[in-house]
């Protein structure tokens, strides 16, 4: 009996120590997460999660300004040489489709100050809107792992392609071909 | 069921505490810090070594540009203990592959940086610890990861 009781002992505690770590784990991932609605497994064909961000100079953009719009979404940052090589690509894509209504749109993921980032981007001649990030962005998104990931938004609002990692420049024209080619809808715009 | 109810919770706790544990593997990882023994008025050398996984890199300490996070030591010394220079090994170029052109100064594999530690003249024998972090921004072909700075602890017995 007394054997029993100490292996019900040594049970319980393990146990409480699982339901201790557990709701430990979720609580720290909860803090990570957004209020808003975020997409789990499979992006593509989902709607964009909408978002609140400021440009450098304090300026409040939401996806649903972009409303009807095709949207390259680009997560980045500074110190990431990869998304330095694409920059210029982008440059050359807003250039060429933004006014077929292509909108490109980085989203600044580093703790540089706003100088910083600000003198980056001149010096890369940036053409396109760039935001401050927040980690719950990324996490709406699924979850950002590492830099550059870029979201195509079709003009419907709807993610029709991820990518993680630089790719090939004519993989990033395709895709923009393809949001450029998706009607808007009512429901467009990231709601 | 007793063994697989403790293994469960020692695997929780050992997933809570791993370092970059959003389903990817460790990038960095640091060897095991050797104690150091020093007598009052005298240097020695500490060693940080750690390794880069496969097809991983991480910036050099001085890489190309100072945009880029460089690898860092930083040691905290308590009173009685001064940190000499830290010493770092050479980079390798290494260029991405849609820019060949512009070349990055990474570590990749083992590292090994040191550092001098000297104790002063008026230190009492005993057991004392050194503190400090190692900085690194990893990367790989084709993706970059969230700077990240892993605690070191050092071991110092004064004789």
């Amino acid at each position: 009996l007394k054997q029993n009781t100490l292996v019900l002992g040594v049970v319980v505690i393990a146990v409480s120590a699982m339901i201790y770590f557990g709701a430990y784990k979720s609580r720290r991932v909860s803090a990570s997460i957004g209020d808003g609605p975020r997409i789990a497994g499979n992006v593509k064909g989902q709607a964009a999660p909408d978002w609140e961000l400021k440009t450098l100079d304090g300026r409040t953009v939401r996806l649903s300004d972009l409303k009807g719009k095709a949207v390259l979404l680009n997560f980045w940052a500074t110190w990431c040489g990869p998304c330095k090589v694409e920059m210029p690509w982008f440059v050359d894509f807003q250039k060429q489709y933004g006014p077929q209504g292509l909108e490109i749109v980085g989203i600044a993921m580093d703790d540089s100050d706003d100088a910083t980032i600000s003198d980056f981007t001149r010096e890369m001649h940036v053409n396109y809107t760039i935001l401050r990030g927040k980690e719950s962005v990324g996490e709406a998104y699924g979850g950002v792992m590492g830099l550059p990931t870029t979201f195509f938004i079709g003009r419907d609002g709807k993610i029709l392609d991820q990518t993680a990692g630089l790719v090939s420049r004519s993989e990033i024209e395709q895709n923009i071909k393809l949001a450029l080619a998706q009607k808007a809808s009512a429901q467009a715009g990231g709601k | 069921m007793l063994a697989v109810v403790l293994c469960a919770s020692v695997l929780a706790i050992a997933e809570e505490n791993t370092p970059q544990s959003f389903g990817r593997p460790a990038l960095v990882t640091l060897a095991p810090l050797q104690a150091i023994t020093i007598l009052p008025g005298h240097t020695a050398k500490v060693t940080i070594r750690f390794n880069i996984a496969d097809g991983y890199h991480v910036n050099s300490n001085k890489p190309n540009s100072d945009l880029l996070i460089p690898t860092a030591v930083k040691i905290t010394s308590p009173a009685g203990f001064t940190v000499g220079k830290i010493s770092y090994p050479a980079g390798q170029d290494f260029a991405l592959k849609f820019a060949p052109e512009e070349k990055l100064n990474v570590y990749a594999g083992e590292v090994s940086v040191s550092a001098s530690v000297r104790a002063a003249k008026i230190l009492k024998a005993g057991n004392y610890r050194l503190t400090g972090e190692l900085q690194y921004q990893a990367c790989n072909d084709i993706s970059c990861f969230p700077p990240k700075k892993l605690p070191l602890e050092i071991s110092v017995n004064v004789r």
